[in-house]
């Protein structure tokens, strides 16, 4: 309860400390550095030592202890420094679906050229990836992180750590990037929607075709002022008379991706099946259109068409509002 | 964090070579199947490393385990002292390679390094042994370093220089420590090393083989406040030898001294029998600084006195420590070369032991030794008639023959050829055997002026024994049978004393003169390594601290330290931020400035607003002999400003170094 109470406490301390920004500096108020575990054993080395050192009167073990004391005092310095002075920015992440992992660049990059060594940056509780500055002044990583909600998901604080160079010490910051991460909800296969057919059907004889000159549809007795390109040669010459031919443009059938028509026995399941619908239609081109409770896209195709479609999914109020809703 | 780390592989070199830097000291005194286990464990380790064997197993584990335990035992017959507890530690050290896979166990091995590194001070504090511990220390700790690299990182020597320059960095912080935090007496008594004792042994055997060591290995060093005697006064007394077997010499038991305690442990004087010894005439300082005999008698000159509380006066008037010297052991003796040592009547009970002689052996001798005494007359003119007759027959040699069981009696009548403890022995034999007690004295004769001449240094082979006679009126009276014979080898040194035949015994290096001048030299340098900082003490300690910081309370050695580390760190941090302050600009201006400097020299400079193209072809316009060598310059300016070329910038750096624009000259 207490232990609880002290990390709510150190975690709002945190947060008042490091702001959310999406690129930061780190320097001396925003690490934070302290005895790593083999730290402490090494104190207790020097102890072994020096106390060999004085019982048996032997000035150079005492020496070596004395000089082991200050090593570790210097090692703070270097730690420190193995930090100190890197600039940490985030760039956006990828859209992904959920169940998939997000992946969000970090680039590290450095002033000056004191290498950087054995640095670990990670999403709390996730994997870590290495940071080395060496010979290059900037390093981009990637750190995934698995996204199982649809949703915007935020990374919460990435923890940069390191103990190089004698992993005395380590030295350690909570940068909250103020990143985050588009989920759209898991694909989940569904039949057509068969209702979309039907609505094609009935309005075929209204919006089928249109006059163009794309597909040849028929044959027309020729009417002064058409163009002459579209008068039958072929015909005339056989002695048929003077016809036009007639061009249509097939009008393609718009789909509508309708919310309430969508199967499924929960709001997550509806919108996962809209989001296989949205990314086959998608993938045949064939233009549809999303009409979900408080929001509706016209028919259309196209890349963005699709990614504003899964935007809108994945942005779909959550469950509490479920009722107001349906 | 509870990931478990792999060890970088570049790390494992690193390891091995601390590994073995750090155990190479202890090789002398480890068992050898220590040694064997550990080339099967570095072998089987490297195996492993380059993937073609896998960790051992438990059995093999088991057998390596049992390998060394049974070396230990071999060796040391028990686990008690110093050096089976060395051989436990190395051996846990070394096995620890075979089950090394995480950085965890990597670092453990480290930190057992860092104990091996500094466990072979208590064996020695050379100079030489110094050097070696701290560039084991440097090693070690570039091991360390290396183990906390990335996994990817390749074997290089950046670990080793980052070391050094990080123990550089806290050298200043380790002085300070060294030098002002206090100095602790120890805590508990430790297992000491059971290393052979060195120099002047407890008995002597004159007839067999020698038992005083010939080398030229240190014995001690004395410094003299003021000059030292004369070189023939120079008897360092040892050990005195009452005690005869007919063969060997030992020190009379302790409990044949009736009228008190056998040594005086209180400084200011508790025994009755210290009134025996009278000082007489000019006092001599000096400090003795004495390598491990492992023994506990002191070397001094006769009559020697001091206030030292961890040394005791003896009855037959030497000097004793406390303990065994395990480590070079400094004291402070007061000396009065005049004295009198028992100058009233010898007691029943002193004479009889000064004048024990065992029954069977040497009669000649004792025949001989009655009849003189009869025909001179007076002890002193004995004396006299013997130390005559050894000058002039007999042949001083390291190489005598073996005597028989009548030693004294072949050596006075037969061989007549012998060094220092035949000598001694056959007179204090003949003098008790005319009625004269005597006995035989071993120590050091001489020393040797070091380098800079402000201390003496005595050497195994300055080992010598003397004898001592008691003459009634004057008590003991110090007598050198061996200076009738060789006078030389008490007034120069042993070596004059030696034919060409034995000199080499000594070894030739000594004749060298100018090999000679830099042993000096070198002793000097480990004279002054050992006087002030192995010795730095509690003693020289109050006193720096008193010369530096003006006092010994705890604030001033706080402020001092505080002092210290702030400033030394700050240089740390400074010099941190200098490395990893802002860009320093692009190399390539730095060229292209020393270009324009050389152009406004000639009167052409570049305007402020010009970009250096547009400047290049103004220049072309102007100075068309300079065009070509312009065109390059901002070309090459460019080609590294823009896209990065290194190519270019070597380029650049050439064409602005060779372009010497000069003046136009106007006709």
């Amino acid at each position: 309860m207490l232990k609880k109470y002290f990390q709510q406490r150190f975690w709002h301390w945190v947060d008042r400390r490091l702001p959310p920004a999406r690129s930061v500096h780190l320097n001396h108020g925003r690490l934070f550095i302290f005895p790593s575990r083999q730290g402490w054993s090494f104190l207790l080395l020097l102890l072994l030592i020096w106390l060999l050192g004085t019982n048996y009167q032997n000035n150079l073990v005492l020496a070596v202890s004395y000089s082991l004391i200050a090593l570790f005092v210097v090692c703070i310095l270097h730690t420190f420094n193995n930090l100190a002075g890197l600039q940490v920015h985030a760039l956006q992440a990828r859209p992904v679906f959920a169940g998939e992992r997000a992946r969000f660049e970090i680039r590290v990059s450095r002033q000056g050229h004191r290498h950087r060594e054995n640095i670990h940056l990670s999403w709390r509780g996730q994997d870590s990836a290495l940071v080395e500055l060496l010979e290059a002044s900037e390093c981009h990583s990637h750190l995934a992180i698995e996204a199982s909600q649809r949703g915007w998901l935020a990374p919460g604080r990435l923890l940069i750590e390191t103990s190089f160079p004698l992993g005395l010490l380590r030295a350690w910051t909570w940068l909250d990037m103020d990143v985050r991460c588009l989920v759209y909800p898991r694909p989940i296969v569904a039949p057509l929607p068969s209702a979309s057919l039907a609505a094609v059907d009935d309005s075929a004889q209204a919006s089928a075709v249109v006059v163009g000159s794309e597909d040849f549809y028929g044959f027309k007795s020729f009417q002064p002022g058409y163009s002459l390109k579209h008068i039958a040669w072929k015909h005339y010459a056989r002695g048929g008379g003077l016809y036009l031919k007639q061009y249509v443009d097939y009008r393609a059938e718009s789909d509508w991706l309708e919310w309430q028509q969508t199967p499924g026995e929960t709001l997550e399941q509806r919108l996962s099946h809209l989001c296989h619908w949205v990314l086959v239609y998608s993938e045949q081109q064939r233009p549809f259109g999303l009409r979900l409770p408080h929001t509706q896209l016209v028919p259309a195709t196209g890349e963005a068409h699709k990614l504003a479609a899964l935007e809108a999914l994945a942005l779909f109020p959550t469950v509490s509002r479920e009722g107001a809703v349906a | 964090m509870s990931r478990v780390y792999q060890m970088p592989r570049a790390s494992l070199l690193w390891l091995l070579l601390a590994q073995a830097m750090v155990i190479a000291p202890h090789t002398h005194h480890l068992s050898i199947w220590i040694l064997v286990a550990w080339t099967v464990v570095v072998l089987w380790r490297w195996q492993i490393y380059c993937g073609r064997w896998s960790f051992p197993g438990r059995l093999a584990k088991f057998g390596l385990v049992a390998l060394c335990v049974a070396g230990l035992l071999l060796a040391y017959r028990s686990l008690q002292g110093l050096e089976p507890m060395m051989g436990l530690l190395i051996s846990a050290f070394l096995l620890k390679l075979l089950e090394m896979q995480h950085r965890r166990d990597a670092l453990l091995v480290i930190y057992l390094a860092y104990f091996v590194t500094v466990s072979q001070f208590l064996f020695s504090t050379s100079l030489l042994a110094s050097g070696y511990g701290l560039v084991c220390l440097l090693v070690v700790t570039g091991a360390l370093i290396s183990a906390q690299q990335s996994s990817r990182s390749r074997f290089s020597m950046r670990p080793l220089r980052l070391a050094a320059s990080m123990l550089l960095q806290s050298l200043p912080l380790m002085l300070v420590l060294f030098l002002i935090l206090p100095r602790l007496p120890s805590f508990w008594s430790l297992p000491q090393s059971h290393a052979a004792s060195t120099g002047v042994s407890d008995s002597m055997a004159p007839g067999d083989f020698s038992q005083l060591s010939r080398s030229s290995e240190l014995a001690f060093r004395a410094t003299f406040s003021g000059s030292p005697p004369p070189m023939t006064d120079l008897y360092w007394r040892g050990l005195v030898f009452s005690q005869f077997d007919g063969r060997r010499w030992n020190q009379a038991p302790e409990r044949d001294y009736y009228d008190g305690a056998f040594v005086d442990w209180n400084p200011g004087g508790g025994e009755s029998w210290l009134s025996l010894q009278q000082s007489l005439g000019r006092e001599y300082r000096y400090r003795v600084m004495l390598e491990p005999t492992q023994q506990d008698w002191l070397y001094s000159l006769a009559s020697a006195d001091s206030s030292d509380s961890r040394l005791g006066r003896t009855r037959d008037f030497r000097l004793q420590a406390n303990k065994p010297v395990r480590q070079r052991f400094e004291y402070a003796v007061v000396s009065y070369l005049d004295y009198r040592h028992e100058v009233e009547p010898l007691p029943k009970w002193r004479s009889r032991r000064e004048l024990q002689l065992p029954a069977g052996y040497n009669p000649q001798t004792q025949q001989m030794a009655r009849q003189w005494r009869e025909q001179v007359g007076s002890d002193r003119a004995l004396i006299d008639r013997f130390l005559a007759y050894v000058g002039k027959e007999f042949v001083y040699t390291l190489q005598p023959p073996r005597l028989g069981l009548h030693s004294v009696d072949e050596f006075l009548w037969q061989s007549r050829r012998g060094f220092c403890e035949h000598f001694a022995s056959s007179f204090v034999v003949f003098m008790r055997a005319a009625g004269i007690p005597a006995r035989v004295v071993v120590g050091y004769q001489g020393g040797e002026p070091s380098a800079e001449r402000d201390y003496l240094l005595i050497r195994q082979s300055d080992a010598h024994a003397w004898a001592e006679v008691w003459l009634p009126q004057r008590g003991w009276l110090r007598i050198d049978p061996t200076a009738a014979v060789a006078p030389e080898r008490i007034e120069q040194g042993l070596s004059s004393a030696l034919s060409d035949r034995d000199s080499h015994l000594l070894g030739g290096g000594r004749k060298l003169q100018r090999l000679n001048q830099l042993r000096l030299e070198w002793d000097q340098l480990s004279y002054n390594w050992h006087r002030w900082v192995i010795n730095y003490d509690r003693d020289l300690q109050v006193n720096f601290l008193q010369a530096w910081l003006g006092g010994t309370d705890p604030w001033r050695i706080a402020l001092a330290l505080m002092l210290v580390a702030g400033v030394s760190l700050l240089a740390v941090f400074l010099w941190g931020w200098w490395q990893a302050r802002g860009p320093r600009g692009n190399p390539a201006d730095k060229y292209y400035r020393s270009f324009c400097r050389k152009m406004s020299a000639v009167g052409l400079a570049r305007d402020k607003r010009e970009t250096p193209r547009i400047y290049a072809l103004r220049i072309r316009l102007e100075r068309p002999d300079l065009a070509l060598a312009i065109h390059q310059i901002s070309q090459c300016y460019e080609r590294v400003s823009y896209s990065q070329e290194p190519q270019a910038l070597l380029d650049l750096a050439r064409a602005v170094r060779q372009f010497r624009p000069r003046k136009q000259l106007r006709s």
